[in-house]
Protein backbone atom coordinates (compact mmCIF):
# COMPACT_ATOMS: atom_id res chain seq x y z
CA UNK A 1 0.00 0.00 0.00
CA UNK A 2 2.66 2.27 0.99
CA UNK A 3 4.47 1.94 -2.34
CA UNK A 4 1.37 2.30 -3.95
CA UNK A 5 0.90 5.33 -2.42
CA UNK A 6 4.57 6.39 -3.70
CA UNK A 7 3.62 5.78 -7.41
CA UNK A 8 0.48 7.93 -6.88
CA UNK A 9 2.05 11.19 -6.05
CA UNK A 10 5.20 10.71 -8.42
CA UNK A 11 2.27 10.76 -11.10
CA UNK A 12 1.08 13.59 -9.20
CA UNK A 13 4.21 15.64 -9.22
CA UNK A 14 4.86 14.43 -13.02
CA UNK A 15 1.21 15.51 -14.15
CA UNK A 16 1.66 18.43 -12.36
CA UNK A 17 4.57 19.53 -14.14
CA UNK A 18 2.97 18.89 -17.12
CA UNK A 19 -0.13 21.04 -16.41
CA UNK A 20 2.73 24.15 -15.26
CA UNK A 21 5.20 24.18 -18.27
CA UNK A 22 2.10 23.42 -20.84
CA UNK A 23 0.00 26.41 -19.20
CA UNK A 24 3.05 28.85 -19.02
CA UNK A 25 3.52 27.78 -22.56
CA UNK A 26 0.27 27.69 -24.05
CA UNK A 27 -1.77 30.00 -21.96
CA UNK A 28 0.82 32.46 -20.82
CA UNK A 29 3.20 33.24 -23.95
CA UNK A 30 1.33 32.32 -26.63
CA UNK A 31 -1.38 34.61 -26.12
CA UNK A 32 0.67 37.71 -25.03
CA UNK A 33 2.75 37.54 -28.10
CA UNK A 34 1.09 35.94 -30.81
CA UNK A 35 -2.20 38.28 -31.76
CA UNK A 36 -4.17 36.17 -34.28
CA UNK A 37 -4.72 37.78 -38.09
CA UNK A 38 -2.59 40.78 -37.07
CA UNK A 39 0.93 39.27 -38.45
CA UNK A 40 2.63 42.40 -37.86
CA UNK A 41 1.53 42.93 -34.36
CA UNK A 42 2.89 39.19 -33.97
CA UNK A 43 6.37 39.55 -35.19
CA UNK A 44 7.29 42.89 -33.67
CA UNK A 45 6.31 41.53 -30.19
CA UNK A 46 8.47 37.99 -31.22
CA UNK A 47 11.30 40.37 -31.92
CA UNK A 48 10.50 42.46 -28.80
CA UNK A 49 10.29 39.76 -26.20
CA UNK A 50 12.82 36.98 -28.04
CA UNK A 51 13.79 35.02 -24.98
CA UNK A 52 10.14 35.36 -23.45
CA UNK A 53 8.98 33.40 -26.64
CA UNK A 54 11.89 31.15 -26.38
CA UNK A 55 11.53 30.32 -23.33
CA UNK A 56 8.01 29.51 -23.82
CA UNK A 57 8.79 27.07 -26.31
CA UNK A 58 11.28 25.48 -24.69
CA UNK A 59 8.49 25.08 -21.31
CA UNK A 60 6.41 23.41 -23.99
CA UNK A 61 9.29 20.50 -24.88
CA UNK A 62 9.77 20.30 -20.99
CA UNK A 63 5.92 19.54 -20.84
CA UNK A 64 6.20 16.77 -23.11
CA UNK A 65 9.50 14.95 -21.64
CA UNK A 66 7.08 15.18 -18.29
CA UNK A 67 4.24 13.82 -20.37
CA UNK A 68 5.91 10.90 -21.71
CA UNK A 69 7.03 9.78 -18.57
CA UNK A 70 3.94 10.36 -17.31
CA UNK A 71 2.24 6.67 -17.94
CA UNK A 72 5.55 4.97 -16.29
CA UNK A 73 3.67 5.34 -12.59
CA UNK A 74 0.37 5.39 -14.19
CA UNK A 75 1.00 2.04 -15.69
CA UNK A 76 2.63 0.49 -12.71
CA UNK A 77 -0.59 1.83 -10.76
CA UNK A 78 -3.31 0.51 -13.07
CA UNK A 79 -1.42 -2.82 -14.51
CA UNK A 80 -3.13 -5.13 -12.62
CA UNK A 81 -6.92 -3.35 -12.96
CA UNK A 82 -6.70 -3.64 -16.59
CA UNK A 83 -3.40 -4.85 -18.24
CA UNK A 84 -4.92 -3.87 -22.02
CA UNK A 85 -6.40 -1.30 -21.04
CA UNK A 86 -3.13 0.13 -19.16
CA UNK A 87 -0.92 -0.67 -22.46
CA UNK A 88 -3.88 1.23 -24.82
CA UNK A 89 -2.94 4.49 -22.15
CA UNK A 90 0.55 4.26 -22.29
CA UNK A 91 0.83 3.58 -26.28
CA UNK A 92 -1.48 7.24 -27.07
CA UNK A 93 0.83 9.08 -25.03
CA UNK A 94 3.81 7.37 -26.67
CA UNK A 95 2.37 8.01 -30.06
CA UNK A 96 1.31 12.04 -29.27
CA UNK A 97 4.94 13.11 -27.93
CA UNK A 98 7.16 12.83 -30.55
CA UNK A 99 4.50 14.36 -32.98
CA UNK A 100 3.95 17.38 -30.69
CA UNK A 101 7.91 17.60 -30.30
CA UNK A 102 8.90 17.79 -34.03
CA UNK A 103 5.44 20.48 -34.09
CA UNK A 104 6.90 23.05 -31.98
CA UNK A 105 9.27 23.31 -35.38
CA UNK A 106 6.99 25.69 -36.44
CA UNK A 107 7.17 28.02 -33.71
CA UNK A 108 10.95 27.68 -34.24
CA UNK A 109 9.96 28.56 -37.72
CA UNK A 110 9.00 31.84 -36.66
CA UNK A 111 12.29 32.36 -35.45
CA UNK A 112 14.06 31.05 -38.50
CA UNK A 113 12.08 33.74 -40.46
CA UNK A 114 13.41 36.29 -38.11
CA UNK A 115 17.14 35.56 -38.11
CA UNK A 116 17.53 34.95 -41.81
CA UNK A 117 15.90 38.58 -42.40
CA UNK A 118 19.13 39.46 -44.22
CA UNK A 119 18.48 36.85 -46.64
CA UNK A 120 15.16 36.66 -46.75
CA UNK A 121 14.85 40.02 -48.75
CA UNK A 122 13.73 38.97 -51.71
CA UNK A 123 10.34 38.94 -50.07
CA UNK A 124 8.30 41.44 -48.92
CA UNK A 125 8.51 42.66 -45.00
CA UNK A 126 4.70 41.90 -45.23
CA UNK A 127 5.24 38.55 -47.33
CA UNK A 128 7.78 37.37 -45.00
CA UNK A 129 5.62 38.27 -41.80
CA UNK A 130 2.53 36.84 -43.24
CA UNK A 131 4.79 33.40 -43.33
CA UNK A 132 5.88 33.85 -39.90
CA UNK A 133 2.01 33.44 -39.46
CA UNK A 134 0.98 30.88 -41.75
CA UNK A 135 3.77 28.67 -39.59
CA UNK A 136 2.18 29.94 -36.08
CA UNK A 137 -1.35 28.85 -37.84
CA UNK A 138 0.44 25.39 -38.62
CA UNK A 139 1.71 25.35 -35.19
CA UNK A 140 -1.76 25.62 -33.91
CA UNK A 141 -3.50 22.94 -36.44
CA UNK A 142 -0.08 20.51 -35.52
CA UNK A 143 -1.46 21.06 -32.10
CA UNK A 144 -4.52 19.75 -32.59
CA UNK A 145 -3.34 16.87 -34.59
CA UNK A 146 -1.79 15.55 -31.44
CA UNK A 147 -4.30 16.33 -28.99
CA UNK A 148 -6.36 13.81 -30.83
CA UNK A 149 -4.14 11.49 -28.79
CA UNK A 150 -3.69 14.33 -25.67
CA UNK A 151 -7.68 13.22 -25.48
CA UNK A 152 -7.45 9.58 -26.22
CA UNK A 153 -5.35 9.03 -23.54
CA UNK A 154 -7.36 10.26 -20.86
CA UNK A 155 -10.14 7.38 -21.78
CA UNK A 156 -8.39 4.46 -20.49
CA UNK A 157 -6.99 6.57 -18.11
CA UNK A 158 -10.70 7.50 -17.00
CA UNK A 159 -11.85 4.05 -17.29
CA UNK A 160 -8.89 2.84 -15.26
CA UNK A 161 -9.44 5.40 -12.61
CA UNK A 162 -13.18 4.32 -12.33
CA UNK A 163 -12.66 0.49 -12.64
CA UNK A 164 -9.11 0.28 -9.94
CA UNK A 165 -11.18 1.49 -7.25
CA UNK A 166 -8.53 3.46 -6.32
CA UNK A 167 -10.11 7.05 -7.16
CA UNK A 168 -13.46 8.28 -6.77
CA UNK A 169 -15.50 6.72 -9.67
CA UNK A 170 -17.06 10.26 -10.46
CA UNK A 171 -12.74 11.37 -10.76
CA UNK A 172 -12.73 8.45 -13.55
CA UNK A 173 -16.05 9.65 -15.66
CA UNK A 174 -15.25 13.49 -15.83
CA UNK A 175 -11.68 12.21 -17.14
CA UNK A 176 -13.16 10.42 -19.40
CA UNK A 177 -15.22 13.40 -20.27
CA UNK A 178 -12.52 15.59 -20.67
CA UNK A 179 -10.76 13.10 -22.96
CA UNK A 180 -13.67 13.47 -25.18
CA UNK A 181 -14.08 16.82 -25.20
CA UNK A 182 -10.25 16.78 -26.31
CA UNK A 183 -10.98 14.55 -29.31
CA UNK A 184 -14.14 16.48 -30.13
CA UNK A 185 -12.20 19.90 -30.14
CA UNK A 186 -9.98 18.78 -32.51
CA UNK A 187 -12.65 17.11 -34.97
CA UNK A 188 -14.99 19.93 -34.83
CA UNK A 189 -11.78 22.23 -35.75
CA UNK A 190 -10.99 20.08 -38.70
CA UNK A 191 -15.05 19.35 -39.98
CA UNK A 192 -16.79 22.54 -39.00
CA UNK A 193 -14.43 24.89 -38.60
CA UNK A 194 -17.44 27.70 -37.86
CA UNK A 195 -18.75 25.70 -34.61
CA UNK A 196 -15.22 25.37 -32.38
CA UNK A 197 -15.71 28.64 -30.31
CA UNK A 198 -18.99 26.93 -29.48
CA UNK A 199 -17.95 23.55 -28.72
CA UNK A 200 -14.37 24.97 -27.71
CA UNK A 201 -16.17 26.71 -24.65
CA UNK A 202 -18.49 23.79 -23.92
CA UNK A 203 -14.94 21.32 -23.64
CA UNK A 204 -12.40 23.33 -22.36
CA UNK A 205 -14.65 23.90 -19.29
CA UNK A 206 -14.01 19.67 -18.98
CA UNK A 207 -10.72 20.32 -19.59
CA UNK A 208 -10.54 21.00 -15.55
CA UNK A 209 -11.46 17.52 -15.18
CA UNK A 210 -7.33 16.97 -15.83
CA UNK A 211 -6.14 19.59 -13.20
CA UNK A 212 -8.78 17.75 -10.44
CA UNK A 213 -6.90 14.33 -11.39
CA UNK A 214 -3.76 15.93 -10.63
CA UNK A 215 -4.85 17.81 -7.64
CA UNK A 216 -6.15 14.28 -6.30
CA UNK A 217 -3.02 12.39 -7.37
CA UNK A 218 -1.20 14.66 -5.82
CA UNK A 219 -3.28 15.15 -2.23
CA UNK A 220 -6.86 13.17 -2.66
CA UNK A 221 -6.70 10.05 -0.24
CA UNK A 222 -6.24 6.69 -2.11
CA UNK A 223 -8.65 4.08 -2.05
CA UNK A 224 -7.50 0.09 -1.36
CA UNK A 225 -8.48 -0.74 -4.76
CA UNK A 226 -7.94 -3.88 -6.62
CA UNK A 227 -4.59 -2.34 -7.29
CA UNK A 228 -2.91 -4.52 -4.71
CA UNK A 229 -0.42 -6.97 -6.43
CA UNK A 230 -1.83 -10.47 -7.02
CA UNK A 231 1.03 -12.72 -5.30
CA UNK A 232 1.69 -15.14 -8.20
CA UNK A 233 2.20 -12.46 -11.16
CA UNK A 234 4.70 -13.26 -13.48
CA UNK A 235 7.37 -11.07 -13.03
CA UNK A 236 8.05 -10.36 -17.11
CA UNK A 237 6.10 -8.18 -18.98
CA UNK B 1 25.62 -18.24 -21.98
CA UNK B 2 26.73 -17.67 -25.19
CA UNK B 3 24.03 -15.95 -26.57
CA UNK B 4 24.39 -13.38 -23.48
CA UNK B 5 27.50 -12.47 -25.20
CA UNK B 6 26.62 -12.31 -28.38
CA UNK B 7 23.60 -9.96 -27.37
CA UNK B 8 26.63 -7.70 -26.20
CA UNK B 9 28.69 -8.24 -29.18
CA UNK B 10 25.05 -7.11 -31.48
CA UNK B 11 24.90 -4.45 -29.54
CA UNK B 12 27.96 -3.19 -29.65
CA UNK B 13 28.32 -3.51 -33.52
CA UNK B 14 24.84 -1.72 -33.79
CA UNK B 15 26.50 1.25 -31.59
CA UNK B 16 29.77 1.40 -33.73
CA UNK B 17 27.94 1.63 -36.99
CA UNK B 18 26.21 4.93 -35.99
CA UNK B 19 29.55 6.77 -35.91
CA UNK B 20 30.53 6.10 -39.71
CA UNK B 21 26.53 6.93 -40.87
CA UNK B 22 26.46 9.70 -38.51
CA UNK B 23 29.48 11.43 -39.14
CA UNK B 24 29.25 11.36 -42.61
CA UNK B 25 25.33 12.15 -42.83
CA UNK B 26 25.01 14.50 -40.15
CA UNK B 27 29.05 15.92 -40.33
CA UNK B 28 30.65 15.53 -43.20
CA UNK B 29 28.29 16.16 -45.75
CA UNK B 30 26.82 18.83 -44.55
CA UNK B 31 30.07 20.66 -43.91
CA UNK B 32 31.00 20.48 -47.31
CA UNK B 33 27.82 21.40 -49.31
CA UNK B 34 25.73 23.39 -46.72
CA UNK B 35 27.04 27.43 -46.39
CA UNK B 36 25.05 28.88 -43.65
CA UNK B 37 23.02 31.82 -44.58
CA UNK B 38 24.18 31.83 -48.48
CA UNK B 39 21.47 29.71 -49.74
CA UNK B 40 23.07 30.28 -53.27
CA UNK B 41 26.37 28.55 -52.62
CA UNK B 42 24.66 25.77 -51.17
CA UNK B 43 22.29 25.72 -53.96
CA UNK B 44 24.98 25.20 -56.39
CA UNK B 45 26.86 22.53 -54.17
CA UNK B 46 23.96 20.84 -53.64
CA UNK B 47 23.37 20.82 -57.54
CA UNK B 48 26.91 19.85 -58.24
CA UNK B 49 26.97 16.79 -55.55
CA UNK B 50 23.27 15.91 -55.50
CA UNK B 51 23.81 12.13 -54.96
CA UNK B 52 26.41 13.06 -52.13
CA UNK B 53 23.77 15.28 -50.24
CA UNK B 54 20.74 12.84 -50.95
CA UNK B 55 23.29 9.79 -49.59
CA UNK B 56 23.70 11.87 -46.45
CA UNK B 57 19.99 12.17 -45.88
CA UNK B 58 19.83 8.59 -46.48
CA UNK B 59 22.34 8.01 -44.05
CA UNK B 60 20.72 10.07 -41.48
CA UNK B 61 17.69 8.13 -41.62
CA UNK B 62 19.76 4.97 -41.70
CA UNK B 63 21.14 5.98 -38.57
CA UNK B 64 17.36 6.25 -36.70
CA UNK B 65 16.93 2.82 -37.98
CA UNK B 66 19.54 1.12 -36.14
CA UNK B 67 19.06 2.74 -33.30
CA UNK B 68 15.65 0.71 -32.91
CA UNK B 69 17.57 -2.47 -33.42
CA UNK B 70 20.58 -0.99 -31.14
CA UNK B 71 18.23 -0.26 -27.92
CA UNK B 72 16.45 -3.55 -28.56
CA UNK B 73 19.39 -5.34 -28.29
CA UNK B 74 20.74 -2.91 -25.42
CA UNK B 75 17.05 -3.78 -23.40
CA UNK B 76 18.21 -7.44 -23.62
CA UNK B 77 21.12 -6.62 -21.93
CA UNK B 78 20.43 -3.99 -18.95
CA UNK B 79 16.95 -5.20 -18.44
CA UNK B 80 18.20 -7.67 -15.39
CA UNK B 81 19.13 -4.70 -13.60
CA UNK B 82 16.04 -2.62 -13.42
CA UNK B 83 13.39 -3.31 -15.62
CA UNK B 84 11.48 0.10 -15.53
CA UNK B 85 14.85 1.98 -16.42
CA UNK B 86 15.73 -0.36 -18.96
CA UNK B 87 12.35 0.45 -20.22
CA UNK B 88 12.75 4.10 -19.87
CA UNK B 89 15.81 4.25 -21.61
CA UNK B 90 14.03 2.33 -24.57
CA UNK B 91 11.10 4.80 -24.26
CA UNK B 92 13.53 7.32 -24.63
CA UNK B 93 15.23 6.47 -27.71
CA UNK B 94 12.56 5.54 -29.68
CA UNK B 95 10.44 8.81 -29.10
CA UNK B 96 13.85 10.42 -31.01
CA UNK B 97 13.16 8.42 -33.90
CA UNK B 98 10.23 9.98 -35.82
CA UNK B 99 11.51 13.10 -34.87
CA UNK B 100 14.71 12.63 -36.53
CA UNK B 101 13.44 11.01 -39.48
CA UNK B 102 11.11 13.34 -40.23
CA UNK B 103 13.24 16.11 -39.59
CA UNK B 104 14.99 15.16 -42.44
CA UNK B 105 12.39 16.48 -44.78
CA UNK B 106 13.75 19.59 -43.99
CA UNK B 107 17.04 18.88 -45.78
CA UNK B 108 14.75 17.21 -48.38
CA UNK B 109 13.31 21.12 -49.03
CA UNK B 110 16.47 22.17 -49.52
CA UNK B 111 17.09 19.54 -51.77
CA UNK B 112 13.87 20.87 -54.11
CA UNK B 113 14.50 24.26 -53.68
CA UNK B 114 18.25 24.01 -54.61
CA UNK B 115 17.11 22.00 -58.05
CA UNK B 116 14.38 23.35 -58.62
CA UNK B 117 12.26 20.14 -58.57
CA UNK B 118 10.01 21.56 -56.66
CA UNK B 119 7.91 23.53 -59.71
CA UNK B 120 7.49 26.97 -57.94
CA UNK B 121 7.55 28.84 -61.28
CA UNK B 122 5.54 31.40 -59.67
CA UNK B 123 9.02 32.66 -57.26
CA UNK B 124 12.13 34.51 -58.39
CA UNK B 125 15.13 32.28 -57.90
CA UNK B 126 16.42 34.70 -55.35
CA UNK B 127 12.96 33.81 -53.25
CA UNK B 128 13.92 29.92 -53.56
CA UNK B 129 17.45 30.54 -52.83
CA UNK B 130 16.33 32.68 -49.88
CA UNK B 131 14.41 30.61 -48.19
CA UNK B 132 17.46 27.23 -48.22
CA UNK B 133 19.25 29.35 -45.30
CA UNK B 134 15.54 29.31 -43.65
CA UNK B 135 15.05 25.47 -43.96
CA UNK B 136 18.51 24.77 -42.83
CA UNK B 137 18.03 26.29 -39.74
CA UNK B 138 14.74 24.71 -38.94
CA UNK B 139 16.50 21.44 -39.77
CA UNK B 140 19.05 22.49 -36.92
CA UNK B 141 16.46 23.39 -34.69
CA UNK B 142 15.04 19.65 -35.54
CA UNK B 143 18.10 17.97 -34.73
CA UNK B 144 18.33 19.87 -31.36
CA UNK B 145 14.80 18.75 -30.41
CA UNK B 146 15.60 14.63 -31.04
CA UNK B 147 19.14 15.94 -29.71
CA UNK B 148 17.19 15.81 -26.16
CA UNK B 149 16.39 12.05 -26.36
CA UNK B 150 19.74 11.16 -27.68
CA UNK B 151 21.25 13.27 -24.67
CA UNK B 152 17.79 11.69 -22.19
CA UNK B 153 18.31 7.67 -22.81
CA UNK B 154 22.24 7.98 -21.85
CA UNK B 155 20.90 8.38 -18.39
CA UNK B 156 19.19 5.51 -17.69
CA UNK B 157 21.48 2.95 -20.37
CA UNK B 158 24.54 4.65 -18.04
CA UNK B 159 22.48 4.26 -14.88
CA UNK B 160 21.74 0.53 -15.53
CA UNK B 161 25.40 0.20 -16.58
CA UNK B 162 26.47 1.77 -13.25
CA UNK B 163 24.45 -0.63 -11.15
CA UNK B 164 24.82 -3.67 -13.11
CA UNK B 165 27.91 -5.72 -11.92
CA UNK B 166 28.50 -7.18 -15.26
CA UNK B 167 29.92 -3.63 -16.55
CA UNK B 168 32.58 -1.21 -15.92
CA UNK B 169 31.53 1.35 -13.82
CA UNK B 170 33.38 4.01 -15.40
CA UNK B 171 31.82 3.27 -18.23
CA UNK B 172 28.20 4.42 -17.07
CA UNK B 173 29.26 7.70 -15.42
CA UNK B 174 30.29 8.73 -18.72
CA UNK B 175 27.04 7.97 -20.34
CA UNK B 176 25.48 10.09 -17.96
CA UNK B 177 27.70 12.81 -18.37
CA UNK B 178 27.24 12.74 -22.07
CA UNK B 179 23.69 12.95 -21.43
CA UNK B 180 24.09 16.27 -19.32
CA UNK B 181 26.07 17.03 -22.72
CA UNK B 182 23.69 16.75 -25.12
CA UNK B 183 21.31 18.74 -22.83
CA UNK B 184 23.16 21.42 -22.52
CA UNK B 185 24.04 21.72 -26.39
CA UNK B 186 20.27 21.63 -27.44
CA UNK B 187 18.89 23.94 -24.42
CA UNK B 188 21.70 26.61 -25.98
CA UNK B 189 20.49 26.07 -29.64
CA UNK B 190 16.70 26.92 -27.94
CA UNK B 191 17.25 29.28 -25.96
CA UNK B 192 21.08 31.18 -27.14
CA UNK B 193 21.06 32.15 -30.63
CA UNK B 194 24.48 32.96 -32.24
CA UNK B 195 26.38 31.16 -29.27
CA UNK B 196 28.47 28.45 -30.10
CA UNK B 197 28.02 25.63 -27.35
CA UNK B 198 29.26 22.22 -28.40
CA UNK B 199 29.53 20.72 -25.23
CA UNK B 200 29.23 17.37 -26.20
CA UNK B 201 32.08 17.17 -28.37
CA UNK B 202 34.09 16.44 -24.69
CA UNK B 203 30.79 14.45 -22.89
CA UNK B 204 30.93 11.97 -25.99
CA UNK B 205 33.72 9.33 -25.35
CA UNK B 206 31.18 6.95 -23.17
CA UNK B 207 29.40 6.47 -26.67
CA UNK B 208 32.62 5.44 -28.33
CA UNK B 209 34.14 3.20 -25.07
CA UNK B 210 31.18 1.74 -23.97
CA UNK B 211 30.66 -0.22 -28.00
CA UNK B 212 33.83 -0.90 -28.04
CA UNK B 213 33.90 -2.66 -24.31
CA UNK B 214 30.83 -4.59 -25.49
CA UNK B 215 32.62 -5.75 -28.73
CA UNK B 216 35.76 -6.68 -27.36
CA UNK B 217 35.33 -7.31 -23.74
CA UNK B 218 31.45 -8.19 -23.41
CA UNK B 219 29.76 -8.53 -20.53
CA UNK B 220 30.77 -10.38 -17.60
CA UNK B 221 28.79 -13.55 -17.79
CA UNK B 222 28.81 -15.32 -14.75
CA UNK B 223 27.49 -12.10 -12.84
CA UNK B 224 24.98 -11.15 -15.78
CA UNK B 225 23.49 -14.90 -15.14
CA UNK B 226 23.60 -14.10 -11.41
CA UNK B 227 21.82 -10.96 -11.99
CA UNK B 228 18.97 -12.59 -15.28
CA UNK B 229 18.47 -15.59 -12.26
CA UNK B 230 17.86 -13.09 -9.54
CA UNK B 231 15.36 -10.75 -11.44
CA UNK B 232 13.01 -13.77 -12.79
CA UNK B 233 12.51 -14.88 -9.38
CA UNK B 234 11.46 -11.54 -7.96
Amino acid sequence: MNSNKKTVRTAGVLYLLVIVFGMFALMYVRPSLIKPGDAAATASNIMASESLYRVGIVSELIMYVCFLLLPFPLYQLFEAANKNWARLMVVFVFVSVPMAMLNTLNNFAALALIENAETLTAFSTTQVQGLLMFFLNLYDIGYLVAQIFFGAWLIPLGYLAYKSDLFPKLLGILVILGGLGQIVDTVTSLLFPGYESVILTVFQTLGFSEILFCLWLLFGRIKEGKQTKPTLEPAQL
Amino acid sequence: MNSNKNTARIAGILYLLLIPFSIFGMIFVPSQLLVAGDGAATASNIMASESLFRQSIFSAMTVQVINIFLVLALYRLLRPVNKTMAALMVVFSLAAVPIAMLNELNHLAVLLLSTGAGNMAGFSAEQLQALIPFFLDLHEYGLSIASIFWGLWLFPMGYLIYKSGYLPKFLGVLLMIGCVGYLIDSLAVFLLPGVQVDVAILTFWGEVLFPLWLVIKGVDVEQYEKRALESATV
